[in-house]
């Protein structure tokens, strides 16, 4: 039976698992690009300790799922205008589902293979996740300390009052 | 995990925040705090809201993050201070290029310059139906460095009506305690007058053959205006 041979590249994250990735995918890894071709005639996989299994699969589902679609010309003008609300159903579900951690690791992992469109739009759904928040809930969100003193705190709320309604 | 996420990163997420969230932010924890208020985030908010074009800041101003604040807060969307001089109706108010002074006009046919402030007053206040027997001031603009005043109005029921002016203009001096220094007619009224230059004013008048003539009134230099007679209501024979 006849198969198409897809160009493939290799990598090896913190678990020390080995993955195959379309080269069109791995395209869109903007730090890979310059290394593309290096890799392919390469055997040996590329070794990245920062990303997990877990996330690099995530990685390869939502590249894959947005493989159709070319992000939208970006400058700094239109990317203001794109609010958290244009975030699709797809992706809030996507990135939502494994919890707040592998978030997180996303967001990491998006930086250091510089994905831009992943970037964003996880970066949307955490501001999506602070909106409309008091500080106290936020906290609670993320799990962040509180670390001003009594004092400090209320001096940021007597500076803050004036986007009180 | 939060708590020590690079800067960058934190900006790449609040910048998708509107100035409600990252004021609330600013009450989490000191990293989120200074982030939030970083201004890069602040200009975009500010030029994003208010539509401006400068990527600078106003002159003497050291913040974004203020200027958001200014803009939102400080300016009073609430009526601050109602002003009680006019017996009548107020047909237009005009502001003078350096911001110290609004005048007023009114069916009362007087003029009145008010010193902006807190509480605003008045500073001069002149009546041209007495002095050049108007029946109404219109309207009022200040010449760009703010020194002359040129006030319109109608001239109709006065004993100086002339079929040809209905509408005056006079030219009051702001830097000589507000005295009128030049009168031109106009017609019809509501063919008003305003400042070619800083000196210049550019009024005229039409016929009723749809003929129009510009007549351009210059004020009249310091060293000759020592020497005349103070304006007086202009001759209706002259015209």
């Amino acid at each position: 039976m006849y198969k198409k041979i897809v160009p493939q590249i290799k990598l090896e994250t913190y678990e020390k698992e080995v993955f195959e990735i379309d080269l069109d995918i791995a395209k869109k890894f903007g730090k890979l690009v310059p290394v593309l071709q290096e890799l392919l005639n390469d055997d040996k996989p590329l070794t990245i300790k920062t990303i997990n299994s877990g996330t690099l699969k995530k990685i390869i589902t939502w590249c894959t799922y947005h493989k159709g679609r070319s992000p939208p010309p970006e400058d700094d003008d239109n990317r203001m205008k794109h609010s958290t609300e244009e975030v699709s159903s797809w992706d809030d579900k996507f990135l939502q589902e494994d919890g707040q951690a592998a978030l997180f690791d996303l967001i990491s992992a998006a930086h250091t293979l510089d994905i831009d469109g992943l970037l964003d739009v996880a970066c949307k759904v955490v501001a999506t996740m602070i909106k409309g928040k008091a500080p106290e809930e936020i906290r609670k969100v993320f799990n962040i300390k509180n670390d001003f003193t009594q004092q400090e705190e209320d001096q940021v709320r007597k500076e803050n009052d004036w986007c009180e309604d | 995990m939060w708590q020590d996420i690079p800067d960058t990163w934190l900006l790449e997420i609040f910048q998708y925040l509107k100035f409600q969230d990252l004021v609330n932010i600013t009450a989490v924890c000191k990293k989120w705090q200074r982030v939030a208020l970083d201004e890069t985030l602040w200009r975009k908010l500010m030029r994003r809201t208010y539509n401006l074009k400068s990527t600078d800041l106003a002159p003497g101003k050291d913040s974004w993050y203020s200027e958001y604040k200014r803009f939102y807060y400080h300016t009073p969307a609430i009526e601050s201070e109602v002003l009680t001089n006019h017996t009548d109706e107020v047909l237009d108010v005009a502001f003078s290029h350096n911001g110290k002074y609004v005048c007023t006009t009114s069916k009362d046919c007087t003029v009145k310059v008010w010193e902006i402030g807190f509480p605003t007053t008045l500073k001069y206040s002149a009546d041209l139906k007495e002095m050049l027997e108007w029946s109404l001031t219109q309207y009022a603009v200040f010449n760009k460095t703010d020194d002359y005043l040129l006030v319109c109005g109608v001239n109709i029921n006065g004993p100086y009506y002339n079929e040809f002016f209905m509408g005056h203009g006079a030219i009051f001096d702001m830097t000589q305690d507000f005295t009128i220094i030049r009168v031109m007619g106009m017609n019809p009224p509501h063919l008003f007058a305003d400042w070619a230059d800083t000196e210049v004013c550019l009024g005229g008048y039409a016929t009723n053959h749809d003929h129009l003539t510009i007549n351009s009134f210059k004020v009249p230099d310091k060293r000759t205006r020592m020497n005349q007679e103070p304006v007086k209501p202009p001759d209706p024979r002259r015209y």
